[in-house]
Formats: structure tokens, C-alpha cells, sequence
């Protein structure tokens, strides 16, 4: 049961860092190979501030000791800025595949940094110390506290899936689409490229950082093999899987790789001795489904259908809508169903 | 000074491995239109294989032959079983699968040799002074056969029909094929010098650091992406000085701070040119333009 | 009022490497009025519209509109002055609906901030359907509503034209650049555009087409401005340019008829 537990909370997690992606790669249209570089910053940030200073012969910076709660907003608040300027520098003039080189340039440097600068984050060895945050406070025994975290992900979960839901099926989910689709015409109809790319990013940067926070509290510890770049790749399988840019089918493909591949992969015997071979053939799995969703279902499971209402949905791609088609409702209107022409579609 | 020309003696070492290493990126680049993030794999791939003949011959020669042949196949493969598979889809969409199938690879490495170090024991050599410079017999002769490489890249391009058929492709595909150049094996041809290049710069490289595992290549991708931008992606001469100068700053600031940073170093590299010299440093402009 | 030059551009100049694809260009074009920008292939109208419209950056020369000098400003900043251009291929927004495509024209643009639609998401849903009724109106005008809910990208090349056009007249412009609108659209269709320019016109826009279809040009336009090499060799109504020996030696017999 508690395997259970453990393995929902860590959906959870991810889903909330692959809707950072979404933001940014879904809905933006930039292939950021740095994100994982805000995890890795949100999770850091909430070890060293939440633990007391450090003893020799670790070190980090900070150490401050501070309630979890405060450290989860403290750790997003300064990731934010960073991915300002990151993306204030590479989105200024990249695109495709050269954007996605810089960006995976820049998350090089940071493991590299990490790895190598211990006073930052103890280089190789990583930090530990965070146990069972809000606990105290709230009077949570130690048996408990899998249940605790398990629903304190998933709310916030649900409450990132709610609000990034109504931004997408809104006119600012249009006009972000419309600059990931074809960003001279949308310049050439009033919309700042730049300004608008650079927003996304840091708003998907700093639910990264978010997940990064709650990832914190799930691991207690971290080091840089949690985040060797070869590690990474799981997310964008997710958010691939899922369909890029439909925030619920991200949560699903989240889920669907997540879930579905660990449990694929729980049962391989260590063949040969190697003790690398389980998680390996897991890698290899994640590879594969990369390749082949972009060979043949590049949409997802899931395509991002904005503006469409769900009635119109099952013809889709067929041109003119069919008699039951008119029976359209506006995905701004709630739970209200109009007979008759379109021009009738208006919430009273 | 005398100290600093040495570092540069060592740059040029570096420089001559990452040339092969870049210059065979270029290739790719210039026949496919595609960054190849799985080309890391190829040198790894070599260097592997090149372990293999030397437990079997315990010949560097033939070791080095084998890395060359088995990573001109693993590119011919790479190209059929990948990238043409992906061709007409935009140039994004197939980097990221290089990044999935890269992940593969080197995963399959680790299942069949393990994901622990391993080297070679080749004797290096004693080491000679060579104008101002001191070098070993064995950076010598990797430093000899990057030229080697070059060169006979050059003669290829410049004096044969096929290195005009490459041009032609890299170029204009669509033009050169209907033009009456098999364009499909030229650019299947391509990558297998590639990955002949690639391989035998797997070894060298392994050869030259002392130990390995499977991350080799994907380790020395970033900088090999650096050389290859540095000269402007798509143009091998281009290339070659490209790898010259990142070669030469990776010593050099490793000379005069940590050289633990190096990396660092040319990454940030990598990541200033990307910004402000997209197009390599020989053409001006923030933008990008197609080679 | 209609006399005065709703976009005036002076001595523009662009060098690309060795080549000077723009050189020292200069025209005017008055307010309500139907211009046509002609030229041989080569001669520098897609680059003097690149120029104009803040799609690449002049060397030299200013560009005024409504009196107002916006040479080298941003893009996004010209269209929101009220000057819209449109692209040689067509640049719908793929994944989007024809809906979705023509609401975009309409330049809600405060209506699209992430604060504005977490916070004040009633107002902004009463803003919307006001819009939905006039896209729908405007997708009536041009045929297109019964493709609303497809995905622009399924649409025909066509139909993707119209598309590109109903988005401009949900922009109301003050001023519509036109590229080359006519390529590889049908004779009918054809029809269809010569009246939704005439449309533009009546709603108050002033137009700049920039085509190789002579006959369009000659039924369309009220005036026509000649480039060649990149400058501008003539100015003046078709009728009077046709016989120009300056016009005739650019085009060296190459005149498309339509």
C-alpha cells in the first residue's frame, strides 16, 4: 500500500513540473531543455533553507532553518528571476533547434557548477536534512505522513491543473498558441513575440521550481545523479505521451509514464548480474516511446484542441459541422446548452 | 610565455580530437539539415569497440581500425534507422528524438559492458620537445592523424565527384537529386564517413582522458556542439578552426583557473556563441541564416 | 482629409551582404485609397514591405506613418498604430480554429493577460461573446462559417486566403499591405478578394497590394507604384504607366496579363 502511496505522490510531482513544461513547450512552442534546471534550483533551494546551517565537512549556502511553507515560496521566488534572464536571452533571437541547444548548454553548466562549486550545494554528495516538513505543526505522526504528503501534492496538483485550465481555454491560451503556431503573423497582428514567450517561460519555470519544492519534501535529500541530464528525458516523454499543450492530458501522460512504466519495469529480473539492468531497460524504454511518438503520434494521446467546443470535437477535421453540431457550447459557457445558430452561443 | 605556449602545444591536442569529433557533427549537419544529439553515441560506440580489438589483437592499429569501421556503421544505421526516418519533419522534431535515441544507446551500452569505468593500456610514449612545445609520442600521433583526417577530408570535398555530389546535396537536395545525383547515398555515404570520423575520435578521445563509460560521448557532445557552432553549423573547413579555438580556450582556462571548470568554460562558450554568433564567428549577425 | 498621406516613406535603404535590395526607395499613399506596388521579380517589394510593416531593419530613409515615424520600430508596436500586413504564403494560425483564427484579428490584446483572465475572468468572458457575434458576422461575409471549428491547418489553400482575410477585417486597419494575395488562388476566389478589398475600403482601410496579376491590379487599384531594382521608377495610375518606357523596359516584355 505504502508503494502505492509513494508512487501517486510522485505523479503528482511530476505532473505539476510537466505542466511547467506544457507552459513552455506545450503552449509557447520553446523546446526548453533547461526546466529541469528550475527542479533541480526548487529543490535545493528548499533543502538548504529549510535545514539549519551547515556542518563541516558538508557545505551549502543559506541554511536558514526555516518553516517549510516559507521556504516553498522563498525557493520560487528566486528561481523565477533566473529563468527571467534566461529566457530574457535566449528568447530574444533563437528558435527550434538552436534555442534547444542553449538551453540544454545552460543546464550543462549548472550540473557542471553543482557538481564542482561545493559550497553551493555540496557538490557531488548533495545535501540531505529536510524529514517530514509541516509535521510538527500540524501534529502528524510518522505513519501518517505518506497519506499528508500524498494529499498536499495533490491538491496543489489540482489546483494548478484548475488554473492553467482556465488560462488555456482563454483568450490568453489563444493568443499564446497563436505565437507558437506562426509568430511573424502574430506580430504582424499587434502581439509581442518576445514579451509573451519570455512570460510563459517564467511562469512555467516557476512551476517547475514548485514541483522542485514538493519534490523536496518527498526525497528529503538530493544530489546531481537525481539529475544527470541523461535523466531528464522522462518528463518530455510525459508531456509527449500525454499531448502537448491539453494541460489534463499532460496529467494523464504524467501518470500513464510514470506510473506505467515503473510498474513495467518492477518485474525485470537482474539479468546477468547487472545490477544496472532494470533501470536501464527503463531508459531505453523512455528513448523508444520519445522516438515513436514523435514518428507517429506526435499530437499524444490527448491533442490540444483549443477553441473547439466538445460537441464539435467528434467531427473534427470532416469541413462544416454536422446537424448536431449546432448544438454548440462555448467552452466559456458553464453547463449551459443552446439549441439554434451559434449567435444564440452568448452566456446571459 | 614559455609556459603558456605549452598550454597551447595542449591545445592543439585538444583541438585535435575535438576536430574530429566536430568536423564529423558537420557532416551530419550539412547532409541532414539536423543536429545530431545521438552523435555523442558514435564516438562512444568507437571507443567501445576499439576496447574490444584490443582484448581480442592487442593491436592499437587494428583498435583503432575497428573504432572506425563499427562507427562508420553505427552512422550509416543511425542515419537509415533515424534520421531518414524523420526527414520533412521540421528540424526540432528530429533533435529531439536524437536526444531519445541517444538516451537508448547509451543505455544499451551499460546493459552490455557495464556502466563502470574502463580503460585502455596503451604505452604513451615518452615525451619530446617539439619547437615549443612537449608532447608525448601518442599526442603526436593523434594530433597527426587529426590532420591526416583533415586532410584527406579536404582532398575528398574539393577533388573528387563525390565530395561535389556532398556539396551539391548539402546544399539543395531536392536540386541536387534532380540534377542526377543520388542524393539518397550520397547523404547515406555521408554519414557513414561521419561515423568513421566519429569512432576512431571515440577512441582517440578515450585514449587520451585514460578511462570511459558509457556517457563518453554524450559528455563531449557540448563541446563538440561548440566547435561545430564556433566554425558556423554545416561548414567542415569552418569547423576545423572552430575546434582550434575552443580547443585552445579550454587549456588555456583550465591552464589559469580550476581546470576542474573546463567544461563550464566551454559551455559557456557554446552558449555565447549561440546568443551572439549563431552563425560562427567568421559571419557577422544575431540571426540565423541557412549555411 | 483624403489627400494626406496615410504612409509616406522616404529614401528607404536595405543591403543584404553585397546585394542592395532596397535603394533609396520613395513613395507616398494617400488615406482611402487602393495602391498597387508592382515590379519585376527581384525588385525589392518584399523587402520595401519587410521595411515598412518593421519586419527588418533599414539602413537608411524613414517611413511615416500618419505622420508618425516608425522606421525600425517593432513589428507588433506598427501593427498596433493600425498598419497590417499580410505574407506571400499564407500564415494562418495551424492548430487553431477559423474561429479562433478571425477572433485573433480582432486585437483584444488587453483582454489576453494572465492576470486579467484569472481575475476579472466574467468580464473578459462578456468581451469574448460580444466578439464571437462580430467573428461570426465577418465568417458569414466571407463564407467561412461553416468551417469554424476546423483546424486552419486542414483548410485549402484557398480557404486559407479567406481565412488570412477575414483576420484583416476583423482588424479594421487603418492600413492593409497585401503580399502578393493572388498566388495560386482560383479565378473565383479571385472575384471574392477584388470585393473584400473593395469592403476594406468602404470600412474606412486604406490598401497596398503588392501582386503580379496585371488585370487584378488594373481593376483594383486606384494607383499603382512601379519598382524596379529597388527603387521606385514611377508612380501614377495604371493606365498612364502602361505605356511609360520606364515601366515597359523593367518588365522587358514580361507583363503577366493574369
Amino acid at each position: 500500500m505504502s508503494y502505492w502511496i509513494s508512487i501517486l505522490t510522485e505523479a503528482c510531482i511530476f505532473s505539476i513540473m510537466a505542466l511547467g513544461l506544457n507552459v513552455i513547450w506545450g503552449w509557447a512552442g520553446d523546446f526548453d531543455l533547461a526546466l529541469y534546471g528550475y527542479v533541480a534550483l526548487g529543490v535545493y533551494l528548499t533543502i538548504v533553507m529549510t535545514t539549519g546551517p551547515a556542518l563541516s565537512p558538508t557545505q551549502y549556502i543559506l541554511g536558514w532553518h526555516l518553516p517549510y511553507v516559507l521556504a516553498v515560496l522563498l525557493a520560487v521566488v528566486i528561481v523565477l528571476p533566473i529563468a527571467a534572464i534566461v529566457g530574457a536571452v535566449a528568447l530574444r533571437n533563437l528558435r527550434e533547434i538552436y534555442f534547444a541547444i542553449t538551453t540544454l548548454g545552460v543546464i550543462s553548466v549548472l550540473y557542471v557548477i553543482v557538481q564542482i562549486y561545493t559550497p553551493l550545494f555540496n557538490g557531488f554528495n548533495g545535501i540531505a536534512g529536510l524529514v517530514t516538513p509541516m509535521a510538527g505543526p500540524l501534529h502528524i505522526s510518522y505513519s501518517n505522513y505518506a497519506y499528508f504528503l500524498l494529499a498536499l501534492c495533490a491538491v496543489v496538483l489540482l489546483i494548478v491543473v484548475v488554473v492553467l485550465q482556465r488560462l488555456s481555454s482563454s483568450p490568453y491560451g489563444r493568443a499564446i498558441r497563436s505565437i507558437r503556431d506562426n509568430e511573424q503573423a502574430a506580430a504582424a497582428f499587434g502581439r509581442s513575440v518576445f514579451r509573451s514567450k519570455l512570460t510563459a517561460y517564467v511562469l512555467g519555470a516557476g512551476l517547475a521550481a514548485l514541483g522542485g519544492t514538493l519534490f523536496a519534501a518527498y526525497l528529503g535529500a538530493f544530489n546531481p545523479s537525481a539529475w544527470a541530464p541523461q535523466e531528464i528525458l522522462t518528463l518530455y516523454a510525459a508531456v509527449l505521451v500525454g499531448g502537448r499543450g491539453n494541460v489534463r492530458g499532460v496529467v494523464a501522460g504524467t501518470f500513464i509514464v510514470y506510473i506505467g512504466f515503473i510498474e513495467l519495469t518492477r518485474y525485470l529480473p537482474n539479468v546477468g548480474g547487472n545490477a544496472e539492468f532494470g533501470p536501464s531497460v527503463r531508459q531505453i524504454l523512455i528513448g523508444g516511446l520519445i522516438v515513436v511518438m514523435l514518428k507517429f503520434r506526435p499530437q499524444g494521446i490527448f491533442p490540444d484542441r483549443h477553441g473547439v467546443p466538445r460537441s464539435a470535437r467528434r467531427t473534427q477535421g470532416t469541413s462544416g459541422a454536422t446537424g448536431g453540431g449546432w448544438r454548440d457550447r462555448l467552452p466559456l459557457l458553464a453547463g449551459r446548452a443552446s439549441g439554434g445558430r451559434p449567435e444564440q452561443d452568448v452566456i446571459s | 610565455m614559455h609556459q603558456f605556449l605549452l598550454y597551447v602545444g595542449f591545445g592543439i591536442v585538444t583541438a585535435a580530437v575535438l576536430s574530429l569529433s566536430a568536423v564529423a557533427l558537420t557532416l551530419e549537419f550539412a547532409v541532414s539539415r539536423v543536429a545530431n544529439l545521438a552523435h555523442g553515441e558514435l564516438l562512444t560506440i568507437g571507443a567501445y569497440a576499439a576496447y574490444e580489438f584490443l582484448q581480442w589483437t592487442n593491436s592499437v592499429a587494428l583498435a583503432a581500425l575497428g573504432a572506425a569501421l563499427v562507427g562508420g556503421i553505427a552512422g550509416i544505421a543511425m542515419n537509415l534507422g533515424l534520421i531518414e526516418r524523420f526527414a520533412g519533419r521540421p528540424p526540432i522534431i528530429t533533435l529531439i528524438a536524437t536526444l531519445g535515441l541517444s538516451l537508448m544507446l547509451q543505455n544499451i551500452l551499460i546493459i552490455i559492458f557495464g556502466a563502470a569505468n574502463l580503460g585502455y593500456s596503451i604505452n604513451q610514449g615518452s615525451p619530446h620537445h617539439i619547437g615549443p612545445f612537449l608532447l608525448t609520442d601518442a599526442e603526436i600521433l593523434v594530433t597527426l592523424s587529426a590532420l591526416a583526417v583533415a586532410s584527406a577530408l579536404y582532398l575528398l570535398l574539393q577533388r573528387t565527384k563525390f565530395g561535389k555530389a556532398l556539396r551539391a546535396v548539402s546544399d539543395n537536395r531536392e536540386l541536387a537529386r534532380v540534377s542526377g545525383i543520388p542524393a539518397q547515398h550520397v547523404v547515406t555515404a555521408t554519414w557513414g564517413i561521419a561515423g568513421v570520423i566519429a569512432g576512431f575520435a571515440g577512441f582517440v578521445l578515450a585514449e587520451t582522458i585514460g578511462t570511459f563509460d558509457p556517457s563518453l560521448g554524450f559528455s563531449y557532445l557540448l563541446i563538440t556542439l561548440a566547435a561545430a557552432v564556433a566554425g558556423g553549423l554545416g561548414r567542415p573547413y569552418g569547423t576545423l578552426v572552430g575546434a582550434l579555438l575552443v580547443g585552445l580556450v579550454l587549456e588555456l582556462a583550465g591552464a589559469y583557473s580550476n581546470s576542474s571548470y573546463q567544461l563550464a568554460f566551454a559551455l559557456g562558450v557554446l552558449v555565447l556563441l549561440l546568443l551572439f554568433r549563431p552563425n560562427g564567428l567568421l559571419v557577422s549577425g544575431r540571426t540565423v541564416t541557412r549555411s | 482629409m483624403t489627400d494626406a498621406a496615410l504612409l509616406e516613406v522616404r529614401a528607404l535603404t536595405k543591403t543584404f551582404g553585397g546585394v542592395t535590395a532596397v535603394d533609396d526607395c520613395s513613395f507616398s499613399v494617400r488615406a482611402g485609397t487602393v495602391v498597387g506596388l508592382i515590379g519585376p521579380n527581384g525588385a525589392g517589394k518584399s523587402t520595401t514591405i519587410d521595411l515598412v510593416s518593421g519586419f527588418g531593419r533599414a539602413d537608411r530613409g524613414s517611413v511615416r506613418f500618419d505622420g508618425e515615424e516608425v522606421v525600425n520600430r517593432a513589428p507588433h508596436r506598427i501593427s498596433r498604430l493600425g498598419l497590417i500586413r499580410t505574407f506571400q504564403a499564407p500564415r494562418e494560425w495551424g492548430s487553431l480554429t477559423v474561429r479562433d483564427n478571425v477572433l485573433l484579428g480582432m486585437r483584444a490584446f488587453g483582454r489576453e493577460s494572465i492576470v486579467r483572465n484569472l481575475f476579472a475572468a466574467r468580464r473578459v468572458r462578456r468581451e469574448e461573446n460580444a466578439d464571437r457575434l462580430r467573428a461570426e458576422e465577418i465568417l458569414e461575409q466571407f463564407s467561412l462559417a461553416h468551417l469554424r471549428y476546423d483546424r486552419a491547418e486542414t483548410l485549402s489553400g484557398g480557404q486559407k486566403r479567406l481565412v488570412e482575410f477575414a483576420r484583416v477585417a476583423a482588424a479594421e486597419p487603418r492600413l492593409v499591405i497585401l503580399d502578393e494575395p493572388m498566388g495560386g488562388v482560383n479565378p473565383v476566389l479571385g472575384e471574392r478578394m477584388s470585393q473584400a478589398i473593395k469592403h476594406f475600403v468602404t470600412r474606412g482601410s486604406t490598401v497596398v497590394i503588392v501582386e503580379h496579376n496585371m488585370r487584378f491590379i488594373e481593376e483594383t487599384c486606384d494607383e499603382v507604384v512601379v519598382m524596379d531594382l529597388g527603387h521606385v521608377i514611377a508612380q501614377g495610375h495604371y493606365s498612364t504607366l502602361r505605356d511609360d518606357e520606364r515601366v515597359v523596359s523593367a518588365y522587358l516584355g514580361s507583363v503577366d496579363d493574369g
